[in-house]
Parts: structure tokens; C-alpha cells; sequence
């Protein structure tokens, strides 16, 4: 791979390259603009363009915006500054390599691996792995152009396949519907979030300077009428993580349902769905459909084995900068029967007590008799649980605020 | 000086001053002053995002102004506020000499009346200086909002006064710890760099360059200690800063080699939790640490 200034003639224009390049972030979702665009041609004017590390390093510094960026830019850099740089014969074999390791890759995925890969990069890892095999280009280099073609064609099948994993419905039930949306109200008006220090101070008022000099105008200089500032608002965020585990399918419907009332309800609520992976289903669960919506999950996220700890963990990882908020109350929804490695559950329920303001697990073994939250991954659990409660019948949501008025 | 030479140059900078820095942060700081744009860092505490800044400025030469944000940070904190108490005194003596109620106006409404703070008085240094805004994520997000015309255009808005513009560009600096998302608003106007925790060669290289009397094998058994350390499902993974500390204090100690009881008797200079206290003695017990 080399940058586009040491080949031009096969790369072409830097200038038009680096704004196609910059197209192609865009499409995937990075922050990038006619400005950013404007500064990548000043930043690539202001290093050694031949230094291929510099010219990423630059490129990299302007046009990514967060953590999240960086994969998507390492693996489109890749892609644009190498694919450029090819012949057709290369771009043949690389694509039989590509196909073993996407094979292997696959595997690696089926196996059970608690890696930490975005979601919405599930595509892009496809483009990692068509660029990983750029190297491995020596030994058996003298297959005919059919069995390029026929590798070719696999390649396309197993990425077709991979793009049709089998989907599952997790269906929201409409009986009782009424009764839930009770539940969800009476939730939500027993929430009582902790206030910030700012308006803590003062009754929630804050003296306004500006505004009292500006009145003291009207009687000579002198401050009879003290100005405070508005209280501003406190915006409650719940989160909703349901176990779609088998061990699951009896209760997590009836999770969905409610959760699905009180998105309808309140405005900054989240939902997601695990199983051996994390799901985020909160624009299905705010689609406007009519009867509830059924949602549309993989078979990772829904009716699989339980990956509890790992998927909390992603959870901490990927979302919790933007949803674990002193104002967030977080509901767990699980039988806190886990495969996980020990510590996982652990850490991200650390994580999520230290950074929100309420922790609910809802267990519904709870209603079982005789029933003790003694497995190690429950018992891990528990010392971060503000509220344990069960969650084994629709009258069990119309308590928990009760419960809630009880236990804090 | 070429770009070339600029970027050695503040390599060699840092490395005066005792910062091991990546080429890839040289690259950075090398566009924030050819692009005169802020650098947004990102990344677990401990990774030295902050003292980058402040190295910046001494490699530079200039003054470091520092914004240390906080829940319920607003413009008055951070950028301007009027001197009320002085405003108050001048309308009572004005009103005793009977001056015009217009002109006590303007009078009051002065560059004299106001106070500046960190952001305005970053604009108005005769070097440019370097702006730090430390730990923008515990800042509300409204706050961000004040920010961004300082970001974009160097300048702050003053109703009662104007515009405020830049004499010389500072260098701003902001630093982030992700424990909130940050606006895109704010990104958008900001050059990206994230920080992650140093690799063995570079902790070896930070922890010998801060103290040059530890002794090679200490300083290579503490980096690696710590990259172990990091695989531990801890809620406060350690860093840079905490691998420096636990040295220097090993050095006070007269320490020169380690060994799980020496690692336990100086936990405390790397581990801030009680929990993360227990992961690890547990993991010493097993002797996953020392000998992985």
C-alpha cells in the first residue's frame, strides 16, 4: 500500500481522491464535511506525503471525530489506498483469501469470542477482511482465471449468506395492555432522579447577576428585586436491558411490553435485547406501528445461549459514555443464568452502579418458590442492585413501583 | 523548517521534557498549529492528555491557561463575567453627582467593569497562548454550546460590549475521558486524537525518561507488570500516570527488583478501589501477574 502521491499516475488527482475518500466516510456515518474535506487537503499539504504513516496519521486526525471512527477509517483507508494501488490479478487472489478468512473468521465468531466490535461496524469487518490478506500474496499464485472467478463467486455467497443471517420475532403482546400502560405510568411517576448540585443550592434557583444589575437600573443602583436564574430541567434517561435468552421466552415478551409503554411515555428511554450479543431495539420498539410492533432480531440477540456479563460489558462499552448518566435509571431484565467468564457480570455492573443513579434488575425465578439468588453469577450481582424484584407475571410491573417506594 | 523537521522538532521537544510522545501526536500537534484548529484527546484517565498540554506550552514557551470543567460550569466561570459589586458602587456615586442615567449605562457596560476568565483572557494574551479545557465531559452539555464560537472563530460574543477577537490564535487543547458523549457540534470544529494506554516499549520508555536513576530491569518489570494488569477486568484500569507514581515510590523504597510481596505492600500506589484491590491480590495469588 503506498500513499497516492508516490504513484500518481495510477492513483490519479490527490485532490479528487482525497474528496472521494472523504465521500466514502460520509456513507459510513463519520462527521465529515466540505470543511473537513477543505481541511484534509491543507493537513496532507502540511506533511511528507510520501511518509505513508504521516499521510494516515494526518488524514486520521481531521477526519475522525470519536473512538468509534477509528476502525471505520483504518478499514477504508485500507481499502481505498490499497484497491488503487492493484492489478486485476491481485485483486483475484485476494479475493480467495478473503473468502478463507471470512470462513475462519465466522468461526471465530461461532466459538464464542467476547470481542468488542460495534455493531454498526458488523459491515465494515466484512471490508477488514476483504483488505486483511493483501500480504499473503506469494506460493501458490498461479491459479488460472476460472478458479479465480469460482473463488470469486464463493466469496460474493458466503457474504451473501452472511448478510442473510437468519432473523428472529421477538413479539410484543397487546393483552392487558391497559393494565401495562398503568404499570408504566405508575413507574414513571415514582421515579425520583438525583438532583445536581446546581439546583440542590438554593431551592433549584441560582442568583442572576446580570439580570439584577439590569433591573437595579429602575431604582437607582440599588438591588431591591434579586433575579434568579430558571431551574433547569432534569431529563430522566431508562434504559432497558432484556435477557432474549430460551431460558428467557416465557418472561422477556412481557419485559418488551412494558418497556414498549414506557418509551411510549417518556421520551429518553433505550432498549436493548442480548443473548450471546447485544442488540439495540429502541427505534423498532418507537416504530409507530399498529398492533405493537414485532421486532426483528438475530438469532445472536434473541432465543440463543446467554452471554450476560459480556453483553453488559459491551453495553458499558459502546453505549455507556452516552447513555449511563447520573440521570439514567437502568432495568436489567434476567434470570442470571450466565456463561460468561467470571468477573465480566461484575465489572459492568460496577460500572453501571458508579454512573447512574438506579439500578433494577428484575428476576423472574423470583416468583418461583423456594427460589434463592444463590448461582456465583447472581450472586456476583447483587451487591450493585438497588432494586431486586420478580418479573414472572403483568401484576409483578404494577407492583414494582410499589417495590420501588419500599426499597429506597 | 520543513514539515518534516517540524514534526522531529516537537518530538525532540517532548522528549526534552521528559514526554514520550507517538509520532502520531506530533503529527497532530504539528496540524493544530498549521490548521490553527483545537485538538479534541480523548482516553482513559492516567494517559497523560493533560500533560500534554501542559508540555506543549513549555515547549512553546508560553503561558498554559487552564479550564478545569465541572458539573454546573457556565459562560460567567468560564468566560466573562461584569463586576457587579463594582458596577453597583460606580451607579450609587454617579447617581450622587447627578450623572446622565445613559452614560452610567455605558460606563458600567465597560472593558473596566469586566472580569475576565480563562477563555476571554486566552484571547486577549499578546502570545498566543495554550488553552487548556480539561475534562469537557464533566461540563453539561449546554455548556458545549458556549464553546463553540471560541472553537470555530477564536472569538466571544459580549452582548453589552461586542466581539472579543483572538490577538493571537491560542492553542486549544481539550481532553476527554468518555464519560459522556460529547456533541457532534463539538467534534465537528475539533482535530481528533485518542490516547490509549502506552504499549511495553513505551511505558519502558516513560518510566526511564521520568526517572533516570531506576534501574533498567525494575523499570522493564514494572511496564510489564502493568500491560498484565490491564487484561484484568478492573474498574479503574491503571495508566501511565499510576505505572510512574508506583515507580518513583519503588525507587524511594530502594526497591530494585519485584516480587509479589513488594507488589502487595505498594498496591495502594496503583489500585483506588476495593474491589479492583481484591481482583488483584487474587490474581497475585495465582501468580498470574508476575510470571503470566
Amino acid at each position: 500500500m503506498i500513499s497516492p502521491s508516490q504513484n500518481p499516475s495510477s492513483t490519479g488527482d490527490v485532490t479528487d481522491y482525497i474528496l472521494l475518500f472523504c465521500r466514502e466516510l460520509r456513507r459510513e456515518g463519520l462527521l465529515v464535511g466540505v470543511q473537513e474535506e477543505i481541511d484534509s487537503l491543507r493537513a496532507v499539504e502540511a506533511i511528507n506525503m510520501a511518509d505513508q504513516e504521516q499521510y494516515k496519521s494526518a488524514l486520521e486526525t481531521v477526519l475522525c471525530s470519536g473512538k468509534e471512527d477509528l476502525p471505520v477509517f483504518e478499514s477504508i483507508f485500507q481499502r481505498f489506498f490499497e484497491q488503487a494501488n492493484q492489478t486485476p490479478d491481485m485483486q483475484k487472489r485476494k479475493m480467495k483469501e478473503t473468502a478463507s478468512d471470512s470462513s475462519s473468521h465466522h468461526n471465530k465468531r461461532k466459538s464464542g469470542s467476547n470481542e468488542d466490535q460495534p455493531k454498526t461496524s458488523q459491515p465494515k469487518q466484512g471490508k477488514n477482511v476483504q483488505q486483511s490478506s493483501s500480504s499473503v500474496t506469494d506460493g501458490a499464485n498461479q491459479e488460472n482465471d476460472n478458479e479465480g472467478l469460482e473463488q470469486a463467486i464463493q466469496f460474493m455467497a458466503a457474504r451473501a449468506n452472511k448478510n442473510s443471517r437468519k432473523t428472529r420475532e421477538a413479539i410484543i403482546p397487546n393483552i392487558h395492555q391497559d393494565v401495562m400502560e398503568q404499570a408504566a405510568h405508575r413507574f414513571l411517576k415514582v421515579l425520583k432522579l438525583r438532583q445536581s448540585r446546581r439546583t440542590a443550592a438554593n431551592d433549584g434557583r441560582l442568583f442572576d447577576g446580570r439580570k439584577t444589575i439590569r433591573r437595579s437600573m429602575h431604582t437607582g443602583g440599588t438591588p431591591i428585586e434579586l433575579m434568579c436564574k430558571g431551574r433547569k430541567p432534569e431529563r430522566a434517561k431508562i434504559v432497558f436491558l432484556g435477557d432474549g435468552s430460551r431460558s428467557m421466552s416465557p418472561y422477556t415478551p412481557r419485559f418488551l411490553q412494558f418497556a414498549y409503554c414506557v418509551t411510549a411515555a417518556h421520551r429518553y428511554t433505550e432498549t436493548f435485547l442480548f443473548s450471546t450479543t447485544l442488540s439495540h431495539v429502541t427505534s423498532q420498539l418507537k416504530s409507530e406501528k399498529q398492533p405493537l410492533p414485532a421486532l426483528q432480531m438475530n438469532e445472536d440477540s434473541w432465543g440463543s445461549g446467554t452471554c450476560i456479563g459480556e453483553s453488559l460489558n459491551t453495553f458499558v462499552n459502546r453505549y455507556g459514555p452516552q447513555y449511563l448518566t447520573k440521570n439514567t435509571v437502568v432495568l436489567v431484565m434476567s434470570d442470571g443464568l450466565d456463561t460468561s467468564e467470571e468477573g465480566w457480570m461484575r465489572k459492568a455492573l460496577q460500572e453501571i452502579k458508579k454512573k447512574t443513579s438506579l439500578l433494577i434488575w428484575l428476576n423472574p425465578l423470583l416468583g418461583t418458590p423456594g427460589y434463592r439468588p444463590e448461582q456465583t453469577k447472581m450472586r456476583e450481582a447483587l451487591p450493585f442492585i438497588d432494586i431486586f424484584s420478580e418479573a414472572h407475571q403483568l401484576d409483578s410491573y404494577l407492583r414494582l413501583s410499589k417495590e420501588m417506594k419500599r426499597q429506597r | 523548517m520543513t514539515m518534516q523537521e517540524s514534526i522531529r522538532a516537537i518530538e525532540e521537544e517532548f522528549d526534552k521534557h521528559g514526554y514520550v510522545t507517538d509520532h502520531a501526536v506530533a503529527i497532530s500537534l504539528h496540524l493544530v498549529k498549521i490548521l490553527q484548529k483545537p485538538l479534541l484527546i480523548e482516553g482513559p484517565a492516567g494517559v497523560g492528555k493533560t500533560e500534554l498540554a501542559k508540555v506543549l506550552a513549555q515547549s512553546l514557551g508560553t503561558k498554559m491557561i487552564r479550564l478545569q470543567c465541572y458539573e454546573g460550569l457556565d459562560a460567567a466561570h468560564a468566560m466573562y463575567e461584569w463586576n457587579y459589586a463594582k458596577q453597583m458602587l460606580h451607579i450609587q456615586m454617579s447617581n450622587g453627582a447627578g450623572a446622565d442615567p445613559a452614560t452610567i449605562k455605558e460606563e458600567i457596560f465597560s472593558e473596566d467593569f469586566l472580569l475576565t476568565r480563562p477563555l476571554l483572557q486566552a484571547l486577549k494574551e499578546e502570545k498566543a497562548p495554550v488553552l487548556l479545557i480539561d475534562e469537557i465531559d464533566r461540563a453539561d452539555e449546554e455548556f458545549e454550546a458556549f464553546l463553540l464560537e471560541m472553537l470555530a472563530e477564536f472569538q466571544i460574543s459580549i452582548p453589552e460590549l461586542g466581539t472579543v477577537r483572538a490577538k493571537e490564535r491560542p492553542y486549544i487543547i481539550l481532553t476527554s475521558n468518555r464519560t459522556r458523549e460529547l456533541s457532534d457540534a463539538l467534534r465537528r470544529r475539533c482535530l481528533y486524537q485518542w490516547m490509549d494506554f502506552p504499549d511495553l516499549e513505551k511505558e519502558t520508555a516513560m518510566i526511564k525518561k521520568r526517572l533516570p536513576d531506576i534501574s533498567a530491569k525494575l523499570a522493564d518489570q514494572i511496564a510489564a507488570f502493568m500491560q498484565n494488569l490491564r487484561t484484568l477486568p478492573l474498574s479503574k484500569v491503571p495508566g501511565g500516570a499510576e505505572s510512574l507514581d508506583w515507580a518513583e515510590s519503588l525507587l524511594y523504597l530502594h526497591i530494585n527488583q519485584l516480587d509479589k510481596d513488594i507488589v502487595t505492600e505498594t498496591l495502594g500506589c496503583f489500585i483506588k478501589g476495593k474491589e479492583d484491590w481484591q481482583t488483584v491480590e487474587a490474581a497475585l495469588k495465582e501468580e498470574e501477574l508476575l510470571h503470566p
